[in-house]
């Protein structure tokens, strides 16, 4: 509770003046390099708040939570919470239909494996996101997104890295 | 606006600095009892003096399902590991006037994938069968508790899974002049990524994994 806290802190006092975004986002998450198979496919959820540094240029934090469920109808489930720092970069901020850009993200991310009665060690580790947007208009002031990621955790021995496909609904609001 | 950012940054990186990591990832990765390729070699070392080797032979086909098959010694065993468990052929038998009678053959669930920590297992199997006029009883229990990750005893292993077993088989050999005769063994077995197993400690026994050869795909 205290490190959400912390965080909405940040979030504000980053946010003193300007323009923020805010968006809700959703994803399925693949995952690749073997950690997954034994688990589903991922859904993720997350908000992000993002200050407009300029039309094209932004910069800010967001919290997602992914979900992974058992690949062959057990009981093992795996979580991940992502709180990160996000940049991102659109080409065309006011195009109507189509506004490509570029986003990245860094931070860090909390695993935990359970499975029946079991739960194993939770760890944290760095967390890094690229990828590309397809971003358009809905009407003023709303716009969505469609993106494809590639993202890795980077814990120790091996990384847990996995493909994101996403789409989010955003809107600007003026401080 | 520069002191901002660095400032934000600073207080994003302290907050979770201090947070544990362990290779969940690999873990998660990991063959924790690799079933195959053919040739695949475990060489254990026995407390006490001896040794046991394991070999991965051929792939066959038991109780109507590919599998498998390892060699220890004279013995056979039958194994499939896929659609997220590991499955062993259970055969088993009741000594009754110098014969083995067969008793219970059936594939049993021996792991669910992946291994947690806490994860606890109860496998049960209850049989009867007759034998020159006699009606032999038999019944099987299985409990097993996972633990870890770990390091192996012997600290030639991370990221270990223990897995402690109680097993209790009960035989009745229903006519005059026989008792039910129980037996129980308790063992734990520690599993290392992508090796199997590398340690079996038992009441009477330690065996220790010497050395493991992958085999050829």
């Amino acid at each position: 509770m205290y490190k959400t806290m912390i965080l909405m802190l940040v979030i504000s006092a980053v946010v003193m003046a300007g323009t923020i975004d805010v968006a809700v986002e959703s994803a399925s998450i693949t995952p690749i390099g073997g950690w997954g198979k034994n688990l589903s496919n991922g859904l993720a959820g997350g908000l992000y708040g993002s200050w407009l540094f300029s039309p094209k240029f932004r910069a800010g934090l967001a919290i997602e939570g992914s979900v992974f469920g058992d690949g062959n109808q057990g009981s093992a489930s795996f979580t991940q919470i992502k709180p990160m720092a996000t940049v991102s970069f659109y080409m065309r901020p006011h195009g109507r239909i189509f506004n490509p850009g570029f986003v990245m993200a860094f931070g860090y991310n909390r695993s935990r494996l359970s499975s029946g009665d079991g739960v194993d060690p939770v760890s944290w580790d760095p967390f890094w996101r690229a990828g590309i947007r397809w971003n358009f208009s809905l009407g003023s002031p709303w716009r969505a997104g469609l993106g494809l990621d590639l993202e890795g955790v980077m814990a120790s021995e091996k990384s847990g890295d996995a493909f994101r496909l996403t789409f989010g609904v955003s809107r600007e609001i003026q401080l | 606006m520069k002191k901002t950012i660095t400032l934000t940054v600073f207080v994003f990186l302290m907050l979770f600095a201090a947070c544990e990591s362990n290779p969940i990832y690999f873990r998660l990765s990991s063959d924790y009892f690799p079933v195959s390729p053919t040739g695949a070699t475990w060489e254990y070392s026995i407390d006490g003096g001896g040794s046991k080797i394991v070999t991965v032979v051929d792939q066959t086909i038991v109780g109507e399902r590919p599998c498998w098959r390892f060699q220890s010694g004279a013995d056979y065993s039958y194994w499939i590991n896929e659609k997220g468990k590991l499955e062993k052929y259970e055969d088993h038998t009741v000594m009754f006037n110098g014969f083995k009678v067969p008793i219970y053959q059936a594939w049993i669930t021996m792991f669910d994938w992946p291994l947690v920590n806490g994860m606890v297992r109860r496998d049960s199997v209850s049989a009867q069968a007759v034998s020159q006029g006699v009606t032999l009883s038999h019944t099987w229990i299985r409990n097993q508790i996972v633990s870890g990750p770990e390091v192996s005893p012997d600290g030639a292993w991370s990221d270990c899974y223990r897995v402690h077993q109680e097993e209790m088989v009960i035989n009745w050999i229903q006519t005059a002049g026989f008792d039910p005769e129980t037996t129980v063994s308790v063992r734990n077995i520690w599993l290392a990524p992508d090796v199997g197993i590398v340690m079996i400690q038992s009441t009477d026994s330690l065996i220790t994994l010497t050395s493991f050869t992958g085999g050829e795909e």
